[in-house]
Protein backbone atom coordinates (compact mmCIF):
# COMPACT_ATOMS: atom_id res chain seq x y z
CA UNK A 1 0.00 0.00 0.00
CA UNK A 2 0.69 3.61 -0.11
CA UNK A 3 -0.04 4.83 3.03
CA UNK A 4 3.27 6.32 4.46
CA UNK A 5 3.52 4.93 8.19
CA UNK A 6 4.65 7.46 11.16
CA UNK A 7 8.37 7.32 12.56
CA UNK A 8 8.12 4.39 15.16
CA UNK A 9 8.58 6.92 18.02
CA UNK A 10 5.77 8.69 17.56
CA UNK A 11 3.71 5.17 16.99
CA UNK A 12 5.10 4.24 20.22
CA UNK A 13 3.78 7.44 21.62
CA UNK A 14 0.38 6.48 20.34
CA UNK A 15 0.36 3.02 22.14
CA UNK A 16 1.00 4.93 25.15
CA UNK A 17 -1.33 7.24 25.01
CA UNK A 18 -3.94 5.04 24.26
CA UNK A 19 -3.65 3.05 26.98
CA UNK A 20 -3.52 5.89 29.17
CA UNK A 21 -7.13 6.96 27.78
CA UNK A 22 -8.03 3.83 28.48
CA UNK A 23 -8.11 4.69 31.83
CA UNK A 24 -10.31 7.64 31.52
CA UNK A 25 -13.15 6.41 29.21
CA UNK A 26 -16.40 5.52 30.98
CA UNK A 27 -18.12 2.84 29.62
CA UNK A 28 -16.53 -0.20 29.05
CA UNK A 29 -17.35 -0.60 25.44
CA UNK A 30 -15.02 2.37 25.22
CA UNK A 31 -12.09 1.21 27.61
CA UNK A 32 -12.57 -1.91 25.42
CA UNK A 33 -12.05 0.26 22.13
CA UNK A 34 -9.07 2.00 23.27
CA UNK A 35 -7.75 -1.12 24.17
CA UNK A 36 -8.59 -2.34 21.19
CA UNK A 37 -6.50 0.91 19.32
CA UNK A 38 -3.70 0.62 21.60
CA UNK A 39 -2.97 -2.97 20.66
CA UNK A 40 -3.61 -2.23 16.69
CA UNK A 41 -0.54 0.61 17.36
CA UNK A 42 1.66 -2.30 18.52
CA UNK A 43 1.25 -4.17 16.19
CA UNK A 44 1.18 -1.74 13.52
CA UNK A 45 4.43 0.09 15.10
CA UNK A 46 6.01 -3.62 15.53
CA UNK A 47 5.28 -4.36 11.36
CA UNK A 48 6.68 -1.57 10.74
CA UNK A 49 9.83 -2.54 12.99
CA UNK A 50 10.13 -5.74 11.53
CA UNK A 51 9.29 -4.86 7.39
CA UNK A 52 7.55 -7.51 5.88
CA UNK A 53 7.36 -10.05 8.61
CA UNK A 54 3.64 -9.88 10.94
CA UNK A 55 4.45 -10.10 14.61
CA UNK A 56 3.10 -13.30 16.91
CA UNK A 57 2.67 -12.93 20.44
CA UNK A 58 6.23 -13.58 20.96
CA UNK A 59 6.36 -10.16 20.03
CA UNK A 60 3.24 -8.30 20.86
CA UNK A 61 2.95 -10.11 24.31
CA UNK A 62 7.19 -7.41 25.42
CA UNK A 63 5.28 -5.40 23.50
CA UNK A 64 2.65 -4.38 25.06
CA UNK A 65 4.48 -5.14 28.90
CA UNK A 66 6.98 -2.38 28.26
CA UNK A 67 3.40 0.25 27.18
CA UNK A 68 1.86 -0.65 30.03
CA UNK A 69 5.36 0.30 32.02
CA UNK A 70 5.71 3.14 30.07
CA UNK A 71 1.75 4.52 30.20
CA UNK A 72 1.70 3.48 33.85
CA UNK A 73 -2.10 4.05 33.17
CA UNK A 74 -3.95 5.25 36.30
CA UNK A 75 -6.23 2.21 38.46
CA UNK A 76 -4.98 -0.15 36.06
CA UNK A 77 -5.87 -3.37 37.88
CA UNK A 78 -9.38 -1.70 38.50
CA UNK A 79 -9.99 -0.75 35.10
CA UNK A 80 -9.40 -4.41 34.10
CA UNK A 81 -11.52 -5.65 36.96
CA UNK A 82 -14.10 -3.18 35.81
CA UNK A 83 -14.37 -3.94 31.97
CA UNK A 84 -14.34 -7.53 33.02
CA UNK A 85 -17.26 -7.51 35.73
CA UNK A 86 -19.15 -5.23 33.51
CA UNK A 87 -18.82 -5.64 29.68
CA UNK A 88 -21.45 -7.09 27.72
CA UNK A 89 -20.92 -11.09 27.37
CA UNK A 90 -20.40 -10.23 23.38
CA UNK A 91 -18.02 -7.54 23.85
CA UNK A 92 -15.38 -10.03 25.58
CA UNK A 93 -14.94 -12.65 22.55
CA UNK A 94 -13.16 -12.57 19.68
CA UNK A 95 -10.61 -10.50 19.50
CA UNK A 96 -11.52 -7.78 21.78
CA UNK A 97 -11.32 -11.21 24.35
CA UNK A 98 -7.89 -11.79 23.16
CA UNK A 99 -6.42 -8.30 23.71
CA UNK A 100 -7.52 -7.94 26.65
CA UNK A 101 -6.57 -10.97 27.98
CA UNK A 102 -2.99 -10.32 26.47
CA UNK A 103 -3.21 -6.80 29.04
CA UNK A 104 -4.47 -8.65 31.84
CA UNK A 105 -1.34 -10.87 31.22
CA UNK A 106 0.94 -7.81 30.68
CA UNK A 107 -0.38 -6.62 34.42
CA UNK A 108 0.42 -9.76 35.97
CA UNK A 109 4.01 -10.04 34.91
CA UNK A 110 4.32 -6.30 35.76
CA UNK A 111 2.97 -7.28 39.21
CA UNK A 112 5.40 -10.22 40.15
CA UNK A 113 8.20 -9.45 38.30
CA UNK A 114 11.83 -10.85 39.10
CA UNK A 115 14.98 -10.29 37.92
CA UNK A 116 15.35 -13.61 37.16
CA UNK A 117 12.02 -13.40 34.19
CA UNK A 118 14.29 -9.82 32.97
CA UNK A 119 17.38 -10.29 30.63
CA UNK A 120 19.51 -7.84 33.28
CA UNK A 121 21.95 -8.49 35.90
CA UNK A 122 20.73 -9.23 39.32
CA UNK A 123 23.08 -5.91 40.04
CA UNK A 124 21.38 -3.92 37.83
CA UNK A 125 17.89 -4.82 38.82
CA UNK A 126 18.77 -4.14 42.25
CA UNK A 127 20.16 -1.00 41.64
CA UNK A 128 17.57 0.20 39.84
CA UNK A 129 14.62 -1.37 43.06
CA UNK A 130 16.72 0.63 45.56
CA UNK A 131 16.24 3.97 43.30
CA UNK A 132 12.36 3.25 43.10
CA UNK A 133 12.67 3.22 46.25
CA UNK A 134 14.20 5.80 47.50
CA UNK A 135 12.22 8.15 45.39
CA UNK A 136 8.91 6.71 46.54
CA UNK A 137 10.30 7.40 49.62
CA UNK A 138 11.51 10.81 49.11
CA UNK A 139 8.02 11.38 47.73
CA UNK A 140 6.29 9.60 50.94
CA UNK A 141 8.42 11.98 53.32
CA UNK A 142 7.16 15.52 51.41
CA UNK A 143 4.47 16.76 52.21
CA UNK A 144 1.88 16.65 49.31
CA UNK A 145 1.49 19.34 47.15
CA UNK A 146 -1.20 21.25 48.50
CA UNK A 147 -3.89 22.37 45.70
CA UNK A 148 -4.03 25.68 44.96
CA UNK A 149 -6.46 27.24 46.83
CA UNK A 150 -6.56 30.91 47.58
CA UNK A 151 -7.70 32.66 50.76
CA UNK A 152 -11.16 34.95 50.10
CA UNK A 153 -9.46 38.08 50.93
CA UNK A 154 -6.31 37.26 48.85
CA UNK A 155 -9.31 36.65 46.13
CA UNK A 156 -10.91 39.33 47.05
CA UNK A 157 -7.96 41.88 46.72
CA UNK A 158 -7.24 40.24 43.12
CA UNK A 159 -10.94 40.90 41.56
CA UNK A 160 -10.86 44.32 43.28
CA UNK A 161 -7.20 44.99 41.43
CA UNK A 162 -8.53 44.07 38.31
CA UNK A 163 -11.60 45.94 38.59
CA UNK A 164 -14.54 42.91 38.57
CA UNK A 165 -15.13 43.04 42.14
CA UNK A 166 -17.60 45.52 43.61
CA UNK A 167 -15.54 48.93 44.64
CA UNK A 168 -15.24 49.18 48.42
CA UNK A 169 -16.80 46.62 50.18
CA UNK A 170 -15.91 43.07 50.95
CA UNK A 171 -17.58 40.34 48.35
CA UNK A 172 -20.43 39.15 49.62
CA UNK A 173 -21.66 35.51 50.67
CA UNK A 174 -24.79 35.18 48.66
CA UNK A 175 -25.41 31.50 47.96
CA UNK A 176 -27.73 30.51 45.07
CA UNK A 177 -30.62 29.65 46.96
CA UNK A 178 -30.62 32.85 48.60
CA UNK A 179 -30.34 34.88 45.04
CA UNK A 180 -33.44 32.65 43.78
CA UNK A 181 -35.59 33.60 47.46
CA UNK A 182 -34.74 37.50 46.79
CA UNK A 183 -36.07 36.66 43.65
CA UNK A 184 -38.90 35.46 44.89
CA UNK A 185 -39.54 38.02 46.90
CA UNK A 186 -39.19 40.63 43.92
CA UNK A 187 -36.54 42.40 45.70
CA UNK A 188 -33.78 44.39 43.32
CA UNK A 189 -30.75 42.38 42.76
CA UNK A 190 -27.43 44.14 41.54
CA UNK A 191 -25.30 41.59 39.80
CA UNK A 192 -22.77 44.01 38.18
CA UNK A 193 -19.47 42.40 38.36
CA UNK A 194 -20.51 39.55 38.67
CA UNK A 195 -21.51 39.14 34.76
CA UNK A 196 -24.91 37.65 35.72
CA UNK A 197 -23.34 34.58 37.24
CA UNK A 198 -23.73 35.37 40.86
CA UNK A 199 -21.35 36.55 43.52
CA UNK A 200 -20.61 32.69 44.33
CA UNK A 201 -20.19 31.71 40.85
CA UNK A 202 -17.20 33.88 40.84
CA UNK A 203 -15.66 32.57 43.82
CA UNK A 204 -16.04 29.39 42.92
CA UNK A 205 -14.52 29.76 39.67
CA UNK A 206 -11.21 31.69 40.53
CA UNK A 207 -11.03 29.08 44.44
CA UNK A 208 -11.18 26.41 41.82
CA UNK A 209 -13.98 24.93 43.90
CA UNK A 210 -14.18 21.48 41.50
CA UNK A 211 -12.25 18.73 43.37
CA UNK A 212 -12.82 14.82 42.92
CA UNK A 213 -12.86 14.66 39.51
CA UNK A 214 -16.83 16.60 38.35
CA UNK A 215 -16.75 16.46 34.95
CA UNK A 216 -17.91 19.76 33.44
CA UNK A 217 -18.25 21.58 30.48
CA UNK A 218 -21.32 20.30 27.50
CA UNK A 219 -19.48 17.80 25.60
CA UNK A 220 -17.90 15.93 28.61
CA UNK A 221 -14.88 14.53 26.99
CA UNK A 222 -11.86 15.84 26.92
CA UNK A 223 -11.50 19.63 27.91
CA UNK A 224 -13.90 19.89 30.31
CA UNK A 225 -14.46 23.23 31.61
CA UNK A 226 -16.36 25.02 28.56
CA UNK A 227 -16.68 29.19 29.22
CA UNK A 228 -20.87 28.29 29.30
CA UNK A 229 -20.77 25.68 31.79
CA UNK A 230 -18.50 27.54 34.92
CA UNK A 231 -19.71 28.91 37.70
CA UNK A 232 -22.59 26.88 38.00
CA UNK A 233 -24.44 27.75 41.38
CA UNK A 234 -23.52 26.85 44.51
CA UNK A 235 -26.84 24.65 45.27
CA UNK A 236 -25.47 22.03 42.27
CA UNK A 237 -22.06 21.82 43.60
CA UNK A 238 -21.22 18.18 42.67
CA UNK A 239 -21.96 17.64 38.45
CA UNK A 240 -21.18 14.29 37.19
CA UNK A 241 -22.32 13.43 33.78
CA UNK A 242 -21.94 10.15 33.57
CA UNK A 243 -24.09 8.83 30.71
CA UNK A 244 -22.82 11.23 28.15
CA UNK A 245 -21.10 8.45 26.75
CA UNK A 246 -23.96 5.84 27.17
CA UNK A 247 -25.88 4.05 24.58
CA UNK A 248 -29.41 2.75 24.95
CA UNK A 249 -28.02 -0.96 25.18
CA UNK A 250 -25.35 -0.47 27.43
CA UNK A 251 -27.50 1.56 30.27
CA UNK A 252 -28.86 -1.06 32.61
CA UNK A 253 -31.53 -1.25 35.83
CA UNK A 254 -29.82 -0.40 38.39
CA UNK A 255 -28.22 2.74 36.65
CA UNK A 256 -31.52 4.28 36.75
CA UNK A 257 -31.13 5.83 40.11
CA UNK A 258 -28.33 7.48 38.95
CA UNK A 259 -29.30 8.54 35.93
CA UNK A 260 -32.83 9.93 37.40
CA UNK A 261 -30.08 11.80 40.36
CA UNK A 262 -28.18 13.21 37.66
CA UNK A 263 -31.18 14.17 35.56
CA UNK A 264 -32.73 16.03 38.18
CA UNK A 265 -29.82 17.86 39.38
CA UNK A 266 -29.47 18.77 35.31
CA UNK A 267 -32.66 20.18 35.14
CA UNK A 268 -32.38 22.23 38.75
CA UNK A 269 -29.03 23.96 37.24
CA UNK A 270 -30.86 24.39 33.77
CA UNK A 271 -33.44 26.26 35.44
CA UNK A 272 -31.19 28.07 38.34
CA UNK A 273 -29.38 29.32 35.04
CA UNK A 274 -32.57 30.33 33.56
CA UNK A 275 -33.83 32.21 36.27
CA UNK A 276 -30.42 33.80 36.57
CA UNK A 277 -29.99 35.01 33.48
CA UNK A 278 -33.40 36.35 33.35
CA UNK A 279 -32.88 38.55 36.51
CA UNK A 280 -29.75 39.59 34.88
CA UNK A 281 -31.31 40.78 32.01
CA UNK A 282 -34.24 42.45 33.77
CA UNK A 283 -31.71 44.39 35.70
CA UNK A 284 -29.79 45.45 32.78
CA UNK A 285 -33.34 46.80 31.09
CA UNK A 286 -33.94 48.61 34.25
CA UNK A 287 -30.43 50.01 33.96
CA UNK A 288 -30.86 51.23 31.05
CA UNK A 289 -34.39 52.63 31.26
CA UNK A 290 -33.28 54.51 33.92
CA UNK A 291 -29.95 55.80 31.94
CA UNK A 292 -32.66 56.91 29.41
CA UNK A 293 -34.66 58.40 31.90
CA UNK A 294 -31.78 60.33 33.38
CA UNK A 295 -31.13 61.08 30.07
CA UNK A 296 -34.21 62.74 28.91
CA UNK A 297 -34.63 64.38 32.25
CA UNK A 298 -31.68 66.26 31.53
CA UNK A 299 -32.03 67.30 27.89
CA UNK A 300 -36.08 68.50 29.28
CA UNK A 301 -34.12 70.80 31.94
CA UNK A 302 -31.66 72.10 29.72
CA UNK A 303 -34.31 73.17 27.23
CA UNK A 304 -36.19 74.60 29.67
CA UNK A 305 -32.94 76.79 30.74
CA UNK A 306 -32.30 77.67 26.66
CA UNK A 307 -35.57 79.26 25.99
CA UNK A 308 -38.64 79.38 27.70
CA UNK A 309 -40.51 80.44 24.52
CA UNK A 310 -38.61 78.43 21.66
CA UNK A 311 -38.03 75.32 23.85
CA UNK A 312 -41.55 74.76 25.16
CA UNK A 313 -42.54 72.70 22.62
CA UNK A 314 -39.57 70.57 22.60
CA UNK A 315 -40.13 70.28 26.15
CA UNK A 316 -43.78 69.02 26.32
CA UNK A 317 -42.42 66.18 23.60
CA UNK A 318 -39.40 65.44 26.30
CA UNK A 319 -41.91 65.08 29.22
CA UNK A 320 -44.30 62.65 27.24
CA UNK A 321 -41.14 60.52 26.27
CA UNK A 322 -40.35 60.37 29.88
CA UNK A 323 -43.40 59.51 31.28
CA UNK A 324 -43.68 56.70 28.76
CA UNK A 325 -40.51 55.38 29.84
CA UNK A 326 -41.57 55.62 33.31
CA UNK A 327 -44.62 53.24 32.45
CA UNK A 328 -42.27 51.09 30.44
CA UNK A 329 -39.89 50.92 33.92
CA UNK B 1 -20.87 -23.20 18.11
CA UNK B 2 -17.68 -21.36 19.63
CA UNK B 3 -14.38 -22.85 20.34
CA UNK B 4 -11.52 -21.64 21.29
CA UNK B 5 -7.80 -23.12 20.99
CA UNK B 6 -4.63 -22.10 22.45
CA UNK B 7 -1.46 -22.16 20.14
CA UNK B 8 1.64 -23.30 22.76
CA UNK B 9 4.88 -24.20 22.30
CA UNK B 10 8.66 -22.51 22.79
CA UNK B 11 9.46 -19.23 21.09
CA UNK B 12 10.72 -19.96 17.70
CA UNK B 13 9.54 -23.16 16.72
CA UNK B 14 6.62 -21.67 14.38
CA UNK B 15 3.58 -21.25 16.12
CA UNK B 16 3.10 -17.66 14.83
CA UNK B 17 3.99 -19.17 11.24
CA UNK B 18 1.43 -21.68 11.61
CA UNK B 19 -0.95 -19.27 12.41
CA UNK B 20 0.05 -17.01 10.09
CA UNK B 21 -0.36 -19.73 7.25
CA UNK B 22 -3.51 -19.54 8.33
CA UNK B 23 -4.19 -15.96 7.92
CA UNK B 24 -2.31 -15.71 4.74
CA UNK B 25 -4.26 -18.26 3.35
CA UNK B 26 -7.42 -16.83 4.48
CA UNK B 27 -6.69 -13.20 4.24
CA UNK B 28 -4.35 -12.74 1.05
CA UNK B 29 -5.70 -9.69 -0.67
CA UNK B 30 -6.34 -7.61 2.66
CA UNK B 31 -3.32 -8.02 4.60
CA UNK B 32 -2.93 -4.81 6.67
CA UNK B 33 -0.38 -3.55 8.86
CA UNK B 34 -2.74 -3.60 11.86
CA UNK B 35 -3.87 -6.99 10.93
CA UNK B 36 -3.21 -8.96 14.56
CA UNK B 37 -1.13 -12.07 13.34
CA UNK B 38 -1.71 -13.90 16.97
CA UNK B 39 -4.98 -14.18 16.39
CA UNK B 40 -7.68 -15.91 14.04
CA UNK B 41 -11.21 -16.50 13.63
CA UNK B 42 -11.97 -18.58 11.04
CA UNK B 43 -15.37 -20.75 10.53
CA UNK B 44 -15.36 -24.22 9.84
CA UNK B 45 -17.63 -26.86 9.45
CA UNK B 46 -17.66 -30.37 10.99
CA UNK B 47 -20.12 -32.99 9.89
CA UNK B 48 -23.44 -31.10 9.72
CA UNK B 49 -22.30 -28.49 12.90
CA UNK B 50 -20.43 -24.84 11.66
CA UNK B 51 -18.10 -23.86 14.37
CA UNK B 52 -15.92 -21.05 14.70
CA UNK B 53 -12.56 -21.62 15.52
CA UNK B 54 -10.94 -18.78 17.61
CA UNK B 55 -7.58 -19.70 17.69
CA UNK B 56 -5.41 -17.29 20.23
CA UNK B 57 -1.23 -17.24 19.96
CA UNK B 58 0.87 -17.03 22.98
CA UNK B 59 3.78 -16.13 24.11
CA UNK B 60 6.14 -19.24 24.32
CA UNK B 61 9.55 -17.24 25.96
CA UNK B 62 9.88 -19.63 29.27
CA UNK B 63 9.87 -15.99 31.46
CA UNK B 64 5.94 -15.50 30.10
CA UNK B 65 5.13 -19.36 31.32
CA UNK B 66 3.38 -18.64 34.79
CA UNK B 67 1.38 -16.39 32.53
CA UNK B 68 0.03 -19.73 30.51
CA UNK B 69 -3.09 -20.47 33.03
CA UNK B 70 -4.71 -16.65 32.08
CA UNK B 71 -4.99 -17.85 28.58
CA UNK B 72 -6.09 -21.32 28.68
CA UNK B 73 -8.39 -21.40 31.50
CA UNK B 74 -11.35 -21.49 29.45
CA UNK B 75 -9.94 -22.91 26.02
CA UNK B 76 -11.58 -25.89 24.56
CA UNK B 77 -8.27 -27.22 22.67
CA UNK B 78 -4.68 -26.67 22.44
CA UNK B 79 -2.27 -26.78 19.60
CA UNK B 80 0.85 -27.89 20.79
CA UNK B 81 3.43 -26.87 18.46
CA UNK B 82 7.57 -28.55 18.80
CA UNK B 83 10.21 -27.98 16.49
CA UNK B 84 10.93 -31.53 15.18
CA UNK B 85 14.82 -30.13 14.61
CA UNK B 86 15.00 -28.76 18.68
CA UNK B 87 14.77 -31.88 21.75
CA UNK B 88 14.22 -29.19 24.09
CA UNK B 89 11.01 -27.60 22.60
CA UNK B 90 9.49 -31.01 22.76
CA UNK B 91 10.36 -32.02 26.36
CA UNK B 92 8.66 -27.94 26.89
CA UNK B 93 5.48 -29.56 25.15
CA UNK B 94 5.57 -31.99 28.05
CA UNK B 95 5.92 -29.29 30.52
CA UNK B 96 3.23 -27.92 28.80
CA UNK B 97 0.51 -30.79 28.79
CA UNK B 98 1.37 -31.80 32.41
CA UNK B 99 -0.09 -27.99 33.58
CA UNK B 100 -3.12 -27.80 31.05
CA UNK B 101 -4.01 -31.43 32.59
CA UNK B 102 -3.55 -30.45 36.21
CA UNK B 103 -5.42 -26.80 35.67
CA UNK B 104 -7.97 -27.76 32.71
CA UNK B 105 -8.28 -31.49 33.49
CA UNK B 106 -9.26 -33.19 30.49
CA UNK B 107 -11.94 -31.27 29.22
CA UNK B 108 -9.09 -30.17 26.91
CA UNK B 109 -8.43 -31.41 23.52
CA UNK B 110 -4.99 -31.35 22.91
CA UNK B 111 -3.19 -32.28 19.55
CA UNK B 112 0.22 -32.18 19.29
CA UNK B 113 1.90 -30.45 16.28
CA UNK B 114 5.53 -31.51 15.04
CA UNK B 115 6.57 -28.86 12.84
CA UNK B 116 9.21 -27.75 10.26
CA UNK B 117 9.02 -30.96 8.74
CA UNK B 118 10.87 -29.51 5.60
CA UNK B 119 13.69 -30.01 7.21
CA UNK B 120 13.90 -33.30 8.46
CA UNK B 121 17.04 -33.98 7.71
CA UNK B 122 18.24 -31.84 11.07
CA UNK B 123 15.78 -33.90 13.00
CA UNK B 124 16.97 -34.10 16.67
CA UNK B 125 13.74 -35.51 18.04
CA UNK B 126 13.26 -38.95 18.01
CA UNK B 127 10.05 -40.07 16.25
CA UNK B 128 9.14 -43.63 18.73
CA UNK B 129 9.12 -41.93 21.75
CA UNK B 130 7.24 -39.33 20.23
CA UNK B 131 3.95 -41.42 19.37
CA UNK B 132 4.84 -43.44 22.49
CA UNK B 133 4.23 -40.09 24.39
CA UNK B 134 0.79 -38.91 22.43
CA UNK B 135 -0.60 -42.08 22.96
CA UNK B 136 0.21 -42.10 27.01
CA UNK B 137 -1.70 -38.60 27.21
CA UNK B 138 -4.20 -38.95 24.87
CA UNK B 139 -2.98 -36.44 22.26
CA UNK B 140 -3.09 -36.71 18.85
CA UNK B 141 -0.12 -35.96 16.69
CA UNK B 142 0.87 -34.62 13.25
CA UNK B 143 3.84 -33.30 11.51
CA UNK B 144 3.76 -29.99 9.96
CA UNK B 145 5.36 -27.41 8.16
CA UNK B 146 4.18 -24.10 7.79
CA UNK B 147 6.77 -22.74 5.49
CA UNK B 148 5.68 -25.35 3.13
CA UNK B 149 1.60 -25.42 4.05
CA UNK B 150 1.95 -28.97 5.11
CA UNK B 151 -0.48 -30.58 7.68
CA UNK B 152 -1.94 -27.42 8.85
CA UNK B 153 -5.55 -28.05 7.96
CA UNK B 154 -5.66 -31.54 8.48
CA UNK B 155 -4.17 -30.96 12.56
CA UNK B 156 -7.04 -28.37 12.91
CA UNK B 157 -9.81 -29.73 11.89
CA UNK B 158 -8.95 -32.47 13.42
CA UNK B 159 -8.53 -30.62 16.19
CA UNK B 160 -12.16 -29.14 15.27
CA UNK B 161 -13.56 -32.79 15.63
CA UNK B 162 -12.94 -33.63 18.78
CA UNK B 163 -13.85 -30.46 20.41
CA UNK B 164 -17.04 -30.61 18.71
CA UNK B 165 -17.54 -34.07 20.38
CA UNK B 166 -16.51 -33.43 23.38
CA UNK B 167 -19.20 -30.52 23.48
CA UNK B 168 -21.65 -31.83 21.94
CA UNK B 169 -21.47 -34.55 24.45
CA UNK B 170 -21.39 -31.97 27.38
CA UNK B 171 -23.80 -30.03 26.63
CA UNK B 172 -25.58 -32.15 23.60
CA UNK B 173 -27.00 -35.16 25.70
CA UNK B 174 -26.85 -33.28 28.87
CA UNK B 175 -24.83 -34.39 32.23
CA UNK B 176 -25.45 -38.97 31.08
CA UNK B 177 -23.38 -37.84 27.86
CA UNK B 178 -20.54 -36.86 30.02
CA UNK B 179 -18.82 -40.21 29.59
CA UNK B 180 -20.08 -40.71 25.77
CA UNK B 181 -18.52 -40.15 22.67
CA UNK B 182 -15.50 -38.20 23.93
CA UNK B 183 -15.00 -40.66 26.56
CA UNK B 184 -12.06 -42.73 24.77
CA UNK B 185 -9.78 -40.52 25.48
CA UNK B 186 -10.90 -39.41 29.17
CA UNK B 187 -10.02 -43.29 30.25
CA UNK B 188 -6.57 -42.98 28.94
CA UNK B 189 -5.51 -39.92 31.15
CA UNK B 190 -6.19 -39.85 34.99
CA UNK B 191 -3.86 -37.08 36.11
CA UNK B 192 -6.06 -35.17 37.96
CA UNK B 193 -8.35 -37.43 40.58
CA UNK B 194 -10.24 -33.71 40.67
CA UNK B 195 -13.40 -33.80 38.47
CA UNK B 196 -13.35 -29.97 36.78
CA UNK B 197 -15.56 -28.39 37.93
CA UNK B 198 -17.08 -26.03 35.55
CA UNK B 199 -16.02 -22.49 36.55
CA UNK B 200 -18.56 -19.50 36.17
CA UNK B 201 -18.08 -16.01 34.93
CA UNK B 202 -14.61 -15.45 34.95
CA UNK B 203 -12.76 -14.48 31.94
CA UNK B 204 -9.58 -13.40 30.31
Amino acid sequence: STRSLPPPADMWAECVAYLRLASEERSPAEKLGRVMQCSRSITAALTAAAGDKLPGADDFLPALILCVVHANPEAMQSNLDYIQAFAREGELISEAGYVLTHLCSAVQFVLHVEQSSLSISKEEFEAGLARCRREMERAAAAPPPAPKREKREELEERLRRAGVAPAGGALEEVTARQVREMRERGEPIVLEGAGGRGVDGWIEDALGGREDGVVVGPAGGGGGSGGEAKGLPAGVEKRRYTFLGAEPDTIRLHDLPNLLREYKDLVRAVEILRNERSGFERERERVQLELKRKELELRYRESRVEGAGAGAEAGAGAGAEQEGARATA
Amino acid sequence: MRLKVVLLGEGRVGKTSILLRYVRDEFAEKQQSTLQASYLDKRISVGATNAQLSVWDTAGQERFHALGPIYYRDADGALLVYDITDAESFSKVQKWIKELRKIVGTEITIVIAGNKVDLERNRQVDEAQVFEYCKSVGAKHFYTSAKQNVGLSECFNDLAKNMVEKKKAKFGDGVAGLGGKGGKKQKLVVLDDVEPTAKKGGCC
